[in-house]
């Protein structure tokens, strides 16, 4: 066996849910999951193109234009740069290939990718997976909130970093880059000559009526971000895997390329039922950031007077586990356990 | 969390995943977890 997967850590989030079984009165905390569903007429366009033959085709293998313009057109709406829908534009099987696509193109091994730490181990691993280094930012929690080591950003850039890798909202912490924290990397990307790879996953997903901030429509950045995203959780539509990649027209190809041997394409129907969700604009997904935000209020409130980081948006927020003596080892013990809790 | 999920900060915290229950289940929560701590 080769040596890639050499100190690749498992996931782990399958093992918790394993031992949560199938009990109801298990509250299932564990998973990026959500019980919102999609909007119909995502699954209605889907349900009309299942079995229709030019739905079911490798053809064309960088996705359908109607799927590659309802993502040019969701950028832009939200502020984000203009990018031409045909050549700027690729479709794939989920946002994780996307990633992995772009890391596949961005760097070579040896070359250093800036995560933050806490990061979402799905961009943490795919970093190593390609042979790059990944070095760790760290984010500081309080009660108020998450904020990014800007002096350690700095200080992290090297004539080796190729790539920023970004989620904002971040999982698993609910960070939200302030203003001064996105003007500074953006301002680091363009001195350093550094690709900032966002994973616009849930970018929507902000709370506390938070502004939504696309990057790529920052000073400087239409050329210099690589944007991957999804229909996964802002649309509620985790199992269509349909995701895109999107960049300025000098790596397009590239990524392009990356993806015909990587993936390939994803299913034509699913592509159809993802453009519809996309054209059916950002009210449903504010109605859905609603009630997530409502959960999260929930969520601060049972843990009033514990060791919480609340989150800024997203699905998740970290409980300081460490500060109540638990070890994380023990922490998993715990975490499967939470019906009939006891100590570890 | 694992340090699959970072590093020296990422082991401190434990992912609480909210979007997949409702209000009502959450506020079962904090009991459930003072009772863990004690």
């Amino acid at each position: 066996m080769g040596q890639r997967l050499a100190g690749i850590p498992g996931f782990g989030i399958d093992r918790v849910a394993e031992a949560a079984g199938s009990d109801p009165a298990v509250l299932r905390l564990e998973n990026y999951d959500t019980d919102l569903p999609p909007h119909p007429d995502a699954v209605e366009a889907t349900r009309l193109f299942l079995g229709r033959d030019d739905a079911n085709s490798y053809l064309p293998c960088s996705g359908l234009d109607e799927m590659k313009e309802a993502v040019a057109d969701l950028i832009a709406r939200r502020g984000g740069a203009d990018y031409d829908p045909y050549s700027e534009v690729v479709i794939t099987d989920g946002d994780g290939s996307a990633v992995l696509n772009a890391l596949l193109v961005l760097t070579d091994p040896g070359d250093e990718v800036i995560l933050t730490d806490p990061t979402y181990a799905g961009m943490y691993q795919r970093v190593r997976l390609v042979g790059a280094v990944p070095k760790l930012v760290p984010l500081h929690g309080d009660a108020s909130g998450w904020r990014l080591d800007l002096g350690a950003f700095e200080a992290a850039v090297s004539d080796r970093t190729r790539v920023a890798f970004l989620m904002n909202p971040a999982i698993p912490s609910g960070w939200v880059a302030s203003e001064e924290e996105w003007n500074v990397v953006t301002m680091l990307c363009r001195e350093r000559g550094v690709t900032l790879l966002y994973w616009s996953l849930w970018e929507a997903v902000v709370f506390g009526g938070r502004p939504v901030v696309v990057p790529s429509g920052l000073e400087g950045m239409h050329d210099l971000t690589v944007t991957a995203g999804a229909v996964s959780l802002e649309q509620r539509m985790i199992g269509w895997r349909v995701g895109w990649m999107v960049s300025g027209a000098e790596l397009a190809p590239s990524l392009a390329l990356v993806h015909i041997y990587n993936g390939i394409v994803t299913s034509g129907f699913g592509q159809v039922g993802a453009a519809a969700a996309l054209r059916v604009g950002d009210g449903d997904v504010r109605a859905a950031v609603a009630e997530w935000e409502r959960r999260h209020g929930e969520l601060v409130r049972q843990c009033d007077g514990l060791p919480l980081v609340p989150a800024h948006g997203g699905w998740s927020a970290l409980f300081d586990a460490q500060a109540c003596g638990f070890s994380p080892p023990s922490c998993r013990s715990g975490y499967s356990t939470t019906r009939s809790p006891q100590r570890p | 969390m694992t340090d699959a999920w970072g590093g020296a900060i990422a082991t401190r915290y434990l992912r609480l995943v909210f979007s997949n229950e409702s209000v009502e289940r959450l506020a079962l929560f904090g009991d459930r977890l003072r009772a863990a701590l004690s």
